[in-house]
């Protein structure tokens, strides 16, 4: 069932967000999108809109605009605030002789989170996949997946960058949600996907008006889903996972090491990728230490640094290794691709490498390609 | 109980600023005399430069014949020696006389020259004695040192992570220069489009200090592993950089290290770049 509400009335969500949850949005900071909290409507971006290319990323601001969600992404989704760049994981104290364990788990507030997209929402799903596996199942993450709230965001506009569509994940968000708003020019289309998104609109029907949708705002929302899915990437339509598997040693992987930095920029903002390092901070009173866990990438020498050996030394290597884990030996994972078409890696690449160009380059025809 | 380890501070050509890490410690420092002995440390009061030790802390680069016979005899008197920071790391930022000729900087700067007595190449610790730790920055934090001793007293190997810069930018979120096109703000903002950003080839450690104000980093903290400044010399020309900035930036801190000077000799114009022609 659909509803549609006032542009003015998403305050009151955000009011009832606010009630229960630590409530978070998209919001404009230092030129770019960052998720912070958020508590009134006037924070949201209204009228901005982002720009992005490969290597490039800007915003552009209409003040005629009735948009609260045009921007369509910054660096980072939900990623940071599941698993955290930094997570503190334990602690150990030495006492009397001898030593004592901490849990770092404390209580906190659920997470409410406003304007997630389908790309980042598909991503959500495959992180859920390794974080929460089976026995497996990682409590620091699961500690703020648990309870998050969901209010998710119909894109109405792709950037250059999107390729969702070719990917299968988007735009328009399907499932994963609690509450999905589409944007229209006067109101916003909600509907619910859970029993915690129904009873928040319960909630909120009891303060502002759903009127039902007509057919007139129907139409509308389509024609933003469908303005959206114009998208000017795409991945190959071939099987690019066998093709991937079988081409190790393409030329195409050292014309991208002549431009690879190896600076690990597309695995930090990949809504997917989940690598991570431990270390410990010991005390300087040296009664004890606090082990910590931090974001890693398959691209820094030490990720590849295993019993005296740098098995992985090359940047042509380090590519390889994450492209064909993304595309090809995440179905053998995970039953599909580490991949959502957000295009993040496309557009926060200091040097600007296209990954859906690289993957037509090494998915040609073998008539074009030379292995060797 | 053990004797506490016994610590000296050295000084060789350099800033003093790495030392202020020690002394940045405040009332941690304290702390820290506790689990060890500090005898010389001349910037703290404590003066001792023959005396045996268990760890001493090199500053600086070795740039007098004087310097030589220090490093050498340091090494003799201790147990490990780590060199902290971009000069005795690397040279730091005088190693840029390595790239001229020093004989005729010095006469072009000093009216009577022959009271200086500089060898016309200053070098990193490592090049004249075995080093057994690095901690780079410029200056290297007080979180570095702290981390670096304290694991030294547990008998733990310190940490040393050459990651990016890149990697420490983004678990904090903070905004890429390099990629960010400023949009809002004073036309001075708006100026600066995409910044020349070192951060992809520059190793963390520094908290990525520079970007999480806005600035480019400017590779203070040296080179960070499997980096590929040649790479990112060419982003630069797409940024409009000619190839005399590029170099400079390239080399200004770490002229010593064998990739930045292949990365920047393979730049056109270099040598005019250093010899200011």
């Amino acid at each position: 069932m659909y509803h549609a509400i006032k542009k003015k009335d998403l305050q009151a969500l955000l009011d009832i967000l606010n009630q229960s949850h630590q409530c978070v949005g998209p919001l404009v900071s230092e030129q770019t999108l960052k998720y912070s909290s958020i508590s009134k409507l006037s924070q949201l971006p209204l009228g901005y809109s982002d720009q992005q290319q490969p290597g490039e990323y800007r915003l552009n601001y209409n003040s005629q605009s009735s948009y609260y969600f045009s921007i369509t992404t910054g660096a980072q989704g939900v990623k940071p605030w599941l698993f955290k760049p930094e997570q503190k994981l334990w602690s150990v104290n030495k006492q009397n002789g001898s030593i004592e364990f901490n849990e770092a788990l404390s209580e906190q507030k659920p997470l409410a989170i406003v304007g997630l997209r389908a790309c980042d929402l598909a991503a959500l799903k495959l992180q859920d996949q390794h974080f929460l596996q089976q026995q497996y199942i990682d409590p620091y993450y699961a500690q703020h997946r648990e309870n998050l709230f969901i209010v998710a965001v119909n894109c109405h506009r792709s950037v250059d960058t999107c390729f969702c569509a070719s990917t299968g994940d988007g735009p328009e968000v399907k499932n994963a949600y609690d509450l999905l708003l589409t944007e229209l020019e006067q109101d916003f289309v909600i509907q619910s996907g859970s029993e915690a998104g129904r009873n928040v609109l319960e909630i909120l029907s009891s303060r502002i008006p759903l009127h039902i949708v007509t057919a007139e705002q129907e139409q509308e929302k389509q024609q933003g889903l469908d303005k959206a899915s114009q998208q000017v990437r795409r991945i190959p339509d071939r099987p690019v996972a066998q093709l991937l598997s079988h081409r190790l040693n393409h030329q195409q992987w050292n014309r991208i090491a002549q431009r690879c930095l190896s600076c690990g920029n597309c695995t930090m903002v990949c809504p997917s990728c989940f690598c991570h390092k431990e270390y410990d901070e010991p005390a300087l009173d040296l009664t004890g230490s606090t082990h910590i866990r931090q974001w890693d990438s398959c691209f820094t020498a030490e990720h590849s640094y295993i019993a005296g050996f740098h098995f992985r030394k090359e940047t042509r290597q380090h590519y390889r290794q994450w492209l064909t884990h993304k595309f090809a030996f995440w179905h053998e994972q995970y039953g599909r691709s580490g991949c959502t078409g957000c295009g993040r890696c496309i557009s926060w690449c200091p040097v600007g490498i296209d990954v859906t160009e690289e993957l037509e380059l090494l998915c040609q025809e073998p008539s074009c390609y030379v292995d060797g | 109980m053990m004797d506490k380890p016994r610590i000296a501070v050295h000084k060789f050509a350099s800033c003093d600023g790495c030392q202020l890490a020690f002394l940045n410690m405040g009332p941690e420092l304290l702390e820290l005399a506790n689990h060890v002995e500090i005898v010389h440390f001349v910037e703290a009061g404590m003066v001792a430069p023959d005396a045996e030790v268990d760890i001493a802390f090199v500053e600086g680069s070795v740039s007098t014949e004087e310097d030589i016979e220090r490093i050498h005899a340091i090494r003799k008197l201790s147990k490990q020696v780590i060199t902290i920071g971009a000069c005795a790391g690397s040279g730091g930022l005088q190693a840029l006389r390595n790239l001229a000729d020093g004989e005729q900087w010095l006469n072009e700067l000093y009216p009577q020259p022959q009271y200086i007595q500089s060898l016309n190449n200053t070098h990193p610790v490592k090049d004249y004695i075995k080093v057994d730790f690095e901690v780079w920055g410029c200056p290297v934090s007080t979180q570095q040192i702290k981390q670096v001793v304290t694991s030294l007293l547990l008998g733990a190997s310190p940490l040393q992570s050459k990651d990016k810069i890149c990697l420490e930018c983004k678990r904090q979120q903070r905004v890429c220069t390099l990629v960010t096109i400023p949009t809002t703000g004073t036309p001075k903002e708006l100026e600066n489009r995409q910044k020349a950003c070192l951060g992809p080839i520059t190793a963390a450690g520094c908290g990525a200090l520079c970007p999480s104000v806005g600035r480019a980093c400017y590779g203070c903290y040296g080179l960070a592993d499997n980096a590929e400044p040649a790479a990112l010399a060419r982003r630069f020309e797409g940024l409009g950089l000619v190839s005399k900035a590029i170099a400079q930036k390239l080399l200004l801190f770490h002229s010593h290290e064998d990739a930045l000077r292949r990365a920047a000799e393979n730049m056109s114009e270099t040598q005019e770049a250093f010899n200011g022609q």
